[in-house]
């Protein structure tokens, strides 16, 4: 028999936070950190695909995200509050060590995790996610510059203008969404709902942000990927890799910011057999 | 437009169903496999609400979370037609665009003969219109050894046999669902297709059922799908796309059983296609 999924809510530094829960923990238990700040856990979905292989996998919504509590004074959307966050989550769910994986800022917010809590993790991902917030910056800059200048010009424009339900716009938007957000064709559901479901929720809580130095404290067991066309590029993956010793890197070729989706199978594949690895192997103590 | 679900009285019984998004090109009413497949394996099909259609799916009765009579009268083809048009009017969805997978196919075709009135279009992804023809068929591609291990097992009952599970491990990468590594929601499915303790089976509800020679009576416009590894063969698919004038085939060349997951994206686009020439016509 096969355990059913579940949902509901759990109180987190003193906010409800909404969680779905899949499978049994058999070989383990994944929590998983959304991008944003300010998507859904929704988009996460695929990884609930590691079940079948005897993972427990985990998402939540973050604070002021998605159907989480959402209050309204900045003091709690810090990068320091949101790594309690991930902690509280873990203790009241009662998940004892996580491979903990972060997609995009959940990345970013793994990477400051496994820094403060080393303990609480058996392994880390780092799905499209980054270490240094103004290469981020620099390297998204890039990528628009290298945009068609009909495409530059239209965005610009209509920003400029205030113009932002212009159909030109939207549709310029959406070029740039399919080449380095998500490639395919059609968004699947819950990838769509989770960018209908967006909120800023980032509130400068990166400004300045760069963590690389620290990197080599990292001890756990590290797995990193990124799309040939990722938003976050994968100059930003490979700065990861090297500060992290040991650390392992998978470039999804034809994927951009959504591997996870984009090329689903290998996704999961690759991170399923990097689970798998870690528990064969003795842990790594720093 | 946030996603809803629940549960319907449909005939004496609770029926679960699930909607998502708004009917503002029309509504879409999904039926899955089986005959106790759940809904899950539809999922997908809410790809199409960011295309203007409401998409709704429901959990036959007897299976996932609807009710489960024990008694097999109630598990009858023509029950099952009229829990759709129960389902249909308890949601008060006007008319629909029927799909059916697989077995759903099979039971939206006689939705398509005994209630035309309901529809608006008809798509048939890996169905069959012949009981006789979707076994003699089955598993065009199976190597003789395997299917020969399959039915040996199967009418013994032997289910739990390490060889007739390495057998099926077969049929099911290779003719089911060919990616890699499934996705949740079908591996979900699957995992319950095998606790139906209800004794009933598609061979008992469909013992006899043809009708390839009313097909010529379904006039709505239609959409017929299958995959060219599929363990219902391609030959099922065509001989419902002969039987329907007008209709269209769409192969789906790198898919089995499942093009709905081993091709979303070109899946999904097939059907909005079809579906908004569908409404285009009106």
């Amino acid at each position: 028999m096969i355990a059913e999924p579940s949902d509901g809510y759990v109180r987190v530094l003193g906010f409800k936070l909404h969680y779905r829960s899949f499978g049994r923990p058999d070989k383990g238990t994944v929590l998983a950190l959304h991008g944003g700040p300010g998507s859904t856990n929704d988009y996460l979905l695929p990884l609930a695909d590691l079940v079948q292989f005897g993972y427990r996998v985990v998402l939540y919504d973050q604070i002021g995200c998605g159907k989480s509590q959402r209050p309204r004074s900045v003091k709690y959307y810090t990068q320091s509050r949101a790594v309690d966050e991930v902690e509280g989550v873990r203790k009241a769910l009662r998940l004892g060590r996580v491979h903990l994986l972060g997609n995009s800022y959940g990345g970013a917010l793994a990477l400051d995790v496994a820094l403060k809590y080393p303990k609480s993790l058996r392994s880390l991902v780092v799905s499209s996610g980054f270490a240094n917030y103004s290469l981020f910056e620099k390297e998204f800059a890039r990528l628009q510059s290298e945009m068609p200048k009909s495409i530059r010009d239209t965005i610009e424009k209509c920003k400029a203008r205030g113009d932002l339900k212009n159909p030109k716009y939207l549709a310029a938007l959406n070029v740039v969404d399919h080449k380095h957000f998500c490639r395919l064709r059609i968004w699947p559901y819950d990838y769509w709902y989770m960018i209908e479901h967006f909120v800023d929720q980032d509130h400068g809580r990166l400004n300045g942000w760069d963590i690389t130095d620290r990197l080599p404290e990292i001890r756990l067991p590290c797995l990193i990927t990124s799309g040939e066309y990722d938003v976050v590029t994968p100059k930003c993956a490979r700065a990861v890799h090297r500060g992290i010793s040991g650390s392992k890197l998978v470039m999804f070729g034809e994927c951009s910011h959504a591997a996870i989706w984009e090329d689903r199978a290998r996704f999961i594949k690759v991170v399923r057999d990097f689970l798998d690895g870690v528990r064969a192997s003795p842990r790594k103590r720093p | 437009m946030e996603p809803s679900e629940g549960h319907i009285k449909v005939s004496g019984f609770k029926i679960y169903y699930r909607s998502f998004g708004k009917p503002d090109k029309g509504t879409v009413l999904a039926l899955s496999g089986g005959p106790f497949g759940i809904h899950d394996c539809l999922l997908p099909m809410a790809d199409l609400v960011q295309f203007g259609y409401r998409v709704v799916m429901y959990d036959y009765l007897g299976c996932g979370r609807s009710d489960r009579p024990k008694d097999a009268r109630y598990y009858t083809q023509s029950r099952a037609v009229d829990e759709v048009e129960g389902v249909r009017r308890a949601l008060r969805l006007g008319k629909v665009h029927l799909l059916g997978l697989s077995y759903g196919g099979a039971l939206a075709l006689d939705v398509a003969l005994r209630r035309p009135k309901s529809l608006r279009s008809l798509v048939i992804s890996s169905g069959f219109a012949s009981n006789a023809l979707h076994t003699s068929e089955w598993n065009p591609h199976l190597p003789r050894g395997i299917r020969d291990t399959i039915t040996m097992y199967g009418n013994k009952g032997d289910v739990k046999n390490p060889k007739y599970l390495a057998a099926r491990e077969v049929l099911n990468r290779t003719q089911v669902c060919r990616l890699r590594v499934w996705p949740y929601d079908w591996w979900y499915t699957a995992q319950h297709f095998s606790d139906d303790n209800l004794g009933h089976s598609l061979p008992d509800r469909l013992e006899g059922w043809d009708i390839t020679d009313r097909l010529s009576g379904i006039r709505l416009p239609c959409l017929i799908t299958a995959g060219k590894y599929d363990l219902e063969s391609p030959k099922c698919a065509r001989a419902i796309h002969r039987g329907i004038g007008g209709s269209k085939l769409v192969m789906f060349e790198k898919c089995s059983h499942t093009a709905i997951w081993e091709d979303r994206v070109r899946f999904i686009e097939v059907v909005r296609d079809f579906l908004d020439g569908v409404t285009t016509l009106k």
